[in-house]
């Protein structure tokens, strides 16, 4: 259980407890992170047995999808790197985590940094790749330690057949896009490149590149472990297995937690939070590219299809709850100043639009917005969705439209200069 | 650059003159790097650095207040502490539940 939220809850003499199920998690806070655990590097023995035809086809089998946000078959993604032919072929981890309000990452690396290693490990080994590139944020002092110790560690015993080499990034919400992870390993500026070639093709140093997400190579141990039946058997039919959520806002045990895929909302703040403090008005699910969700639809479950039906994305696993005390243009004008910030800047739907679409938040939050901006604020989204080169651009408008499709009384008030939760008007 | 901003706490004009001519690029390709992004420091820190953080979790626990109040604090998009909100850091140590008081205002 993560200790994230420090002082212990008091339910009033309810007990509170986390449900079991836990994959990723099962060691954090139990082992040692700068010791080898028992019963660590089995499955990478196992692995090595198998052959890497047969790890690639058990972790296809087991319908594992990139964690990083865009939940892409990790299978199909190896599979084209596979097929290319080249001398040299890379593994490309992410663990930048520039998202604000996610730190699942970080507390995987910083907990039980040999499963993740091992992760690694067995990904090399079924893409065939002869070379990996872990790329950690450089704000990120322990896990960068961590890392190195476990490193360290592992090839003082022989457990690191592909050499791993830690890279530091510099944050950045843009290094999501995976030519933009590239290009700040080759040490130019952020910014993402047309695709294709895609970077399974020609990647780092234009050799093959598969780019996964940290979250994606844990579960890589257990799926070898266990097989891939054992994967499926928690989560949905689509998204098997299980995600790690990073809690906050107004509920009353924030914290990272690990959830099945396809758990309703409600259910994550209710059983894994704890409650909610206060009415629940609303939640924001996915970060600054994902949506505001209206309390009526609390019981979406935690899956790719069923959010993206509406509007929204699951994206690395953010959830913030809000309560009647909060105002949804104003929480939403924030993720509209992120993505104007983090905008890098290369293609101008995004660079201008993210910008415009901040402005227009601003007259909203401050009475001064007319009828025909809401209408602004919609064109500008379907042209930002539509010709940004990347996945930050095309969906910056995310939380835009959920604001106007699901809270549209709310932003019609603030053209009257209302705001039910009195938090806008009233700012300089 | 990461090394050389551990060491001096910012980059100033003559490391990036220095840093480039010794990778071999113009100084403009090193300055357009360097400012993409957002941990890097064109501009010297203060003696004390207060930087709070005013993401999502932070801000629905009253950071807002908090840098409003701090004049001199700089403020951060995520210091990815969002269970301890409001959060921030003083001179590269976290700080969780801040307060005025903790944050020495």
């Amino acid at each position: 259980v993560s200790r994230d939220g420090g002082e212990t809850w008091d339910g009033g003499g309810a007990t509170w407890r986390v449900p079991e199920e836990q994959r990723l998690l099962r060691n954090a806070g139990r082992v040692d992170p700068l010791q080898v655990p028992p019963g660590g590097y089995t499955a990478l023995e196992k692995a090595l047995l198998l052959g890497a035809d047969k790890v690639w086809r058990l972790v296809r089998d087991a319908g594992l999808r990139g964690r990083g946000g865009a939940y892409f078959p990790v299978g199909a993604k190896w599979e084209t790197a596979r097929n290319t032919p080249a001398d040299r072929k890379y593994l490309l981890v992410n663990a930048e985590e520039g998202e604000p309000g996610i730190y699942k990452d970080r507390h995987l690396m910083e907990s039980d940094p040999h499963r993740f290693l091992e992760g690694i490990q067995i990904a090399a080994l079924g893409i065939g790749a002869t070379e990996t590139v872990l790329f950690i944020n450089g704000e990120a002092k322990l896990s960068q330690q961590r890392m190195l110790a476990a490193l360290g560690g592992a090839r003082a015993e022989g457990l690191c057949p592909v050499p791993v080499e830690v890279r530091l990034g510099g944050g950045g919400y843009v290094l999501g896009e995976e030519t933009a992870l590239i290009n700040a390993i080759h040490g130019y500026r952020s910014e993402p490149l047309a695709r294709p070639p895609f970077p399974a093709v020609s990647g780092l140093n234009a050799q093959p590149t598969v780019i996964n997400n940290a979250e994606t190579l844990a579960n890589l141990p257990d799926i070898v472990r266990n097989g891939a039946d054992w994967f499926r058997s928690v989560g949905t039919a689509e998204t098997p297995g299980t995600k790690l959520v990073s809690l906050a806002g107004d509920v009353r045990q924030p914290g990272l937690y690990e959830v099945p895929l396809g758990t309703p909302l409600s259910d994550i703040l209710n059983v894994w939070g704890g409650g909610v403090q206060g009415a629940l008005k609303a939640v924001l699910a996915g970060g600054p590219s994902g949506s505001i969700l209206p309390a009526a639809l609390a019981d979406t479950s935690l899956d790719v299809k069923p959010l993206q039906d509406l509007g929204g994305v699951l994206g690395a696993g953010g959830i913030v709850a809000l309560n009647s005390s909060r105002c949804a243009v104003e929480m939403v004008r924030g993720l509209v100043a992120y993505n104007a910030r983090e905008s890098c800047g290369k293609c101008t739907p995004c660079r201008e639009g993210t910008v415009r679409v901040l402005q227009l938040f601003d007259a909203l939050v401050q009475g001064k917005a007319g009828a025909s901006d809401v209408e602004t604020l919609d064109y500008l989204s379907d042209i930002l969705a539509y010709a940004s080169l990347c996945g930050l651009g095309q969906m910056a408008p995310n939380p835009v439209r959920a604001l106007l499709r699901h809270f549209g009384e709310e932003v019609r008030e603030h053209l009257n200069g209302e705001c039910r939760a009195q938090v806008c008007h009233e700012r300089d | 650059m990461l090394a050389i901003q551990e060491e001096l706490g910012w980059l100033p004009d003559w490391a990036i003159e220095f840093a480039s001519a010794h990778l071999r690029v113009p100084k403009s390709e090193a300055y357009g790097a360097i400012s993409s992004y957002p941990a890097l420091r064109l501009s010297e820190p203060p003696t004390r650095l207060v930087r709070i953080c005013l993401g999502s979790a932070c801000r629905l626990a009253g950071a807002t207040d908090l840098r409003r109040q701090l004049a001199e604090a700089e403020q951060v998009d995520c210091l990815f502490i969002c269970a301890l909100a409001p959060a921030a850091e003083v001179d590269g140590r976290l700080v969780g539940r801040a307060t005025l008081e903790s944050l020495g205002g």
